[in-house]
Formats: structure tokens, sequence, C-alpha cells
């Protein structure tokens, strides 16, 4: 029995060897490796989030779609000759140690010229490996703010939180509401600020703060916010929280029949699954980073390729996401003419890139991108603001 | 404590008692900390999002053939793989069923995809009013059904030939394999029933709230502190456990507010656990 165990556990090892060697495999998915100043391709890298906890598939797309638009047209033109341009990509599992030693190895063993980011705290931790091995980094899904002052090798184009704020109170002003505003977030450093900013800046714009609760992760009960809500008469609600959370308050607030007129779920409303709420999610405003109607650049191409493996915008959003990212920094090497770091960082500061969310100009390293309002009918988004490409604003008929 | 706290916390802790339930009979009786317990429940949410998201089916039809289709995967696995690996060394077990958890994630993510899911059903955002207090429909459908089978697990276990064999491989194997149980199969059949019992509990989770593909742990943790809170082998007092703890969470919150509710639950865990290791309920209900 104990030598049928021990097979046993030989034979679990065995199977843990052949995924973890199945995921290896899975991370060379475009690479021959190769120096950079050998007159063979350019190599560009990213260590990013592809499976566990975090799956950014999309922006991945978003870096293939450069990069095949790029060798399209026959490579870039560095040192009088166009070079084909290599992309490797590397799952780091949503580990972010995994993600430090990634981002090593490309710098030191791939000799990558350029890195591309992941999403949200890996973009903060991969800034220090950047700066550390004075290769440049492009990232978005990094709202601007929350960028860390660093050495000058990280470059963030992404939205500001404080127009996203401003944008949804000026929504939510044209709806018939008495301003008095609920606000729930999570009760992390980062769901604290954001209340503190929606606060301020609804303030600011007119409204009136009527209560504000701050939960944990993870929870289920939402009847003391509801009551809070209640009591308050609060006919305005910005939760800002981790999807499964709004998909449980959500649900609680019908119950528990508390009505409020205009609701927007900042992050939570972004995830395509809130569609899985039917016909509850309906009229729930969402922040975008994209939109298909607002006339951005590459939306056909983005569409064209991606719209029948993406069906909704948040998804779309997130190619288009990664399509930016990737071309401002092969625009930089083309600017640069050159594969040498500090060449390409410094055309990083003055780049002028004009990309799939819009106009690129980086103060401090960073580069805002507009903010769109959509709204959720019938399990898709709608964009409500700007009203330029927008359609008007629905009333929130999935609580009332 | 106001009423509606304390209708809020029985009610919640319904849900709390069905996915412990699952966990304190696997342990009373085969000795396993089964890690993968968040993924068997999480496994019916999407074991019935086949039938109500793709087919339209109402969450509580599809309840029987998610409880039966977790069954069916969890038998070979304990048969084949878990109790194999409980005849040798301690730690085999429980890192199998942590391989397994982790092996249950990737699955879920490749084939559901990542975005949360939830299970739409009229009684899911519906509310009624009982002596002045609103309730949420689900989770009083789910207090019903925890009771349902608590009492059916309760009865299985203490009034059919088949509860007898598993008290008897629970309380000496080798005396009961002596007597002819075939152990390795009553082994089987318990972590089928009680990854059916899982599955129940997912797909009432589902319902009240969303899932994900990690979405097994948080709800892995909640059981192991209804188990700790029970003791173990009383089903009545999983159910009690689970009514405690939803009470304790409802009372923490309206207390101390949102940030508290976990640092009180688990706290009152580990005094649980430092007082009374044997649990809060096990002279008080026989299970």
């Amino acid at each position: 029995m104990i030598r049928s165990t021990s097979r046993r556990i030989h034979a679990l090892g065995a199977a843990a060897l052949l995924a973890a060697t199945a995921g290896c495999a899975g991370n060379a998915s475009s690479s021959s490796g190769g120096k950079n100043d050998d007159g063979g391709p350019i190599v560009i890298g990213t260590s990013i989030s592809l499976s566990g906890t975090t799956v950014l598939n999309q922006i991945r797309d978003g870096y293939l779609l450069a990069v095949q638009k790029v060798n399209a047209e026959g490579g870039l033109e560095v040192g009088g000759k166009k070079r084909k341009v290599e992309l490797k990509v590397l799952d780091n599992r949503s580990d972010t140690n995994t993600m430090v030693q990634q981002v090593r190895s490309l710098a030191l063993t791939d000799h990558v010229v350029g890195l591309l980011g992941s999403c949200c705290q890996q973009n903060i931790d991969m800034q220090g490996q950047a700066d550390a091995l004075k290769v440049p980094l492009v990232m978005g899904a990094l709202p601007v703010e929350l960028l860390p002052k660093g050495k000058g090798y990280t470059w963030d184009s992404f939205q500001s939180l404080a127009d996203g704020a401003k944008d949804f109170y000026t929504v939510a002003a044209g709806a018939k509401t008495d301003k008095k505003t609920l606000i729930v977030t999570n009760n992390d450093a980062q769901g604290i600020s954001t209340g503190k900013l929606w606060g301020a800046t609804g303030k600011k714009a007119g409204f009136t703060i009527a209560a504000t609760k701050a939960v944990p992760t993870g929870t289920t009960d939402f009847s003391d916010v509801i009551k809070a809500g209640k009591s308050s008469h609060a006919q305005v609600l910005i939760a800002a929280m981790a999807p499964p959370d709004c998909f449980a308050m959500w649900k609680q607030m019908k119950a528990l029949a508390y009505k409020p007129k205009v609701a927007v779920g900042v992050q939570c409303a972004q995830t395509p699954g809130w569609g899985s709420l039917g016909k509850l999610g309906d009229g729930t405003l969402v922040q975008l980073n994209w939109s298909d109607t607002a006339g951005l650049p590459e939306t056909n191409l983005i569409v064209s390729k991606y719209g029948k493996k993406y069906t909704n915008l948040t998804d779309l959003g997130s190619v288009a996401l990664g399509l930016h990212e990737a071309t401002i920094l092969l625009d930089a090497i083309k600017s640069a003419g050159s594969t040498d770091a500090d060449a390409i960082n410094k055309a990083l500061a003055k780049s002028t890139t004009v990309s799939a969310q819009g106009p690129v100009k980086f103060v401090d390293n960073k580069s805002v991108t507009p903010t769109f309002i959509g709204q959720w009918e019938g399990g898709a988004i709608k964009q409500v603001w700007p009203a330029k490409g927008g359609s008007p604003l629905a009333s929130l008929t999935g609580l009332g | 404590m106001t009423l509606d706290v304390l209708a809020a916390g029985i009610l919640s802790g319904g849900l709390y008692a069905l996915i412990g339930l699952g966990i304190s009979l696997v342990f009373g009786v085969l000795g396993l900390m089964n890690l993968a317990h968040g993924e068997l429940v999480i496994a019916g949410a999407y074991l019935a999002s086949l039938l109500v998201v793709d087919s339209g089916w109402d969450p509580l039809l599809a309840l029987p053939l998610a409880m039966a289709g977790v069954a069916l995967i969890a038998y070979p696995l304990q048969r084949y793989l878990l109790t194999p690996l409980l005849r040798g060394d301690k730690s085999a077990p429980l890192v199998g069923t942590f391989g397994l958890s982790l092996l249950a994630q990737a699955l879920f993510q490749g084939v559901f995809g990542t975005h949360p899911k939830s299970l739409p059903a009229s009684y899911a955002d519906s509310g009624i009013s009982v002596l002045g207090l609103r309730i949420q429909t689900i989770y009083l459908i789910a207090f019903a059904l925890t009771t349902v089978l608590c009492a059916a697990t309760h009865l299985v276990l203490t009034r059919t030939r088949a509860g007898s064999a598993v008290r008897a491989a629970s309380a000496d194997p080798a005396t009961a394999a002596v007597l002819g149980i075939n152990v390795s199969t009553v082994y089987a059949m318990t972590f089928a029933g009680a990854a059916a019992l899982a599955a129940a509990g997912g797909v009432l989770t589902g319902v009240a709230q969303s899932f994900t593909p990690t979405s097994g742990l948080p709800l892995l943790l909640t059981g192991m502190a209804v188990m700790a809170l029970a003791g173990i082998g009383s089903v009545g007092g999983v159910l009690l456990a689970g009514i405690a703890l939803g009470v304790l969470q409802s009372a923490s919150v309206q207390l101390f507010g949102g940030g508290m509710r976990d640092v009180v639950v688990y706290l009152a865990f580990f005094l649980v656990l430092a007082v009374r290791p044997q649990g809060l309920f096990r002279k008080a209900a026989t299970g």
C-alpha cells in the first residue's frame, strides 16, 4: 500500500510537472530570442497575467495586433533598414514574484528594448524593475494618479480617476435626482482613497454626500449599506467595489426595495459578466476607457479583427488599450531610430503618437486618455457620455 | 441587536451551514480536510449555469442535477485517488486535495472564462415582508433547503444501513472491513454525498450572489469556520454553527461597521478553537 501511495504521489508530481511544462510552453508565444543589435528582429516583451485571478488576454491581443500591423508594413526602420518586431509574451499567472523574475529575464536574457505592462498593482510593481534595469516600460490599465514617481523609465497612458468622477457627476446632473449621494467602496487603501476622491468631486459638482460606507472585499450582506441609503434618501449611488460584491449588493438592493435613480458600478460593472444579472443590471452606469461609437482611431481595425472574439465593449476596450500601449512603444523605437534604451526613453518623452485611445502627450511620464460613461441595457453597454457618439441616458430600470 | 439584523444573520447562516456540512461530513468520516471543497461548491454553480443560463432552466430545477453531476465527479476522485492517499502519509491527502483545488480552478477558467457569473431567477432579487421585516427571498429558500438537507443527512446517517456502515467506517475502519463493509466504497459514497451538498450550496450561492473560478477559497474558509464552531460529527451542530456565524457577522457589522466583519468572525473562530476545541455544539446535537 505504501508503494501504491508512493506511486500515486509520483503520478501527481508528474502531472504537476507536465502542467508546469505546458505552462512554460504556453509562454513561448512568439520568440526566437536574439539580441537587438545583431540586425535580427527587434525584441520587445511583456510579463502579463494570462491566468490565475486576473486574465488579460484582451490586452495581450492588442499588443499582438500592434506588432502584426507594424510587421505587415515591413517592420520598423532602425539604423537605416527595416527590421521586423518580435513580441515575447510571458504569463506571470497573476503572481508578482513570477512577474519580477520574468521582467528580469526579458531584460537580461532576451535583451528586450522595451517592455509592455500588465495591469493594476502589477504595473506599479513592474515600475521598480523597469527603473532598475533601465528598460523603457509602457503601460496602461493604471489610472495616472496611481503611478508612483519613479526614475523615468515607466510611461503610463491611461484614464484619470478625477476625470472619471467628474464625468459621472456631469451625467448624473442630467438625471432628475435630489443629488443626495451614497458612496460604497471596499475598505482597502485604494477603496478609501477612491471614496474620498468621489466625495470631494461630488461636492464640487453640487451633490450632497449623504452617506459613505466602506466594506471588506467579499461582503455578501449589504443590509447596513442599504439601510444607510434608504434612511438618507440617497438617489445617487456610487459603488466602487470588486465585481462579486456589486453583484450581491445589486440583488439585495432590489430585494430590500432600495431604489436609487442613478447608479454607477466603478470597476465592478465593467465586467462583461454584469450581463448575467439580466434585467437587474439594466441602467447601471459604468466607466469605459474606449467606445466604438466615439470616433477613436483604429476602431474599425479593432472591431473587424476582434469583434467576433470579444462581443462586448469592455473587452474590445482592453484590446484598444493593448494596441495603444504597444503602438506608443513601437512609435518611440521608430522615432529613436535605434534600439538603445535611453534613446527610446527620450523618444517616449516626446511622443506625439495618436493611437486607439487618442493622442498621446506625456507630462511627468503620464498621458491621460479620455473617459467614457456607458450604460448597461439588454446585456450590452452603450456610450452615454460624451454626448457625441453617445445615446441618451436611460433610467435605472434594473433597480426601479 | 435589531430584529432585521438578527433575521439577516439567521438566514445567511443557512447558506453557511450548507457549505460547512459537506466539509464536516468528510472530515468526520474520512478524517480528510478537503481543501477542494470550495471548488466543489463552485462546480455546482457552473454545472447549474449550463442549464440555467444556456437553457433557461429555473435554478431550483437545475439544483438536483447539479448535485448529482458533482457527486458523479467526486466519487471516482475519492475512490481512486484520495482513498489510496489516505492510507499513506498524513500530508498526502491534504496535498492531493490542494492540487485538485488548483486543477479545478484552471479547468473552470479554461471552460467558463474568468468573468463573474450569476444564476438569474425571479427570487434572486425579490423580497418578502415578514412581521414588518423585509427579507431577501433566496435566503429564505436557502435556509429552508439547508434545514431539509441537514435533516435528510441526519436521517441517512442514523436510520439507514448505509448510515450504519458510514458510522462504522468512521469509528474503526479496520474492524468495519473485517465485518464485511467495503470501506473504500463507503468513503467514496460519503465524499460524493458531501460533494452533492456542496453543489447545492453552490447553486444557491450563484443565485444569491455570484461566482468566479476563484470564488472557492472564501467559501472553504466559511465552511471550515462552521465546522470548527460545530464540532466534528454533529449535523445539527453544523446548522446551529452556520446560524451562529451568520448572526455574529450581522451583529458585528451593526456594532462595528463592515470593516470589522471578518475580524470578529475569525476572532470567534480562534477563541472557540482555544477554549472549546471540540466545538460549541458537539453535545447539543447528535448526528
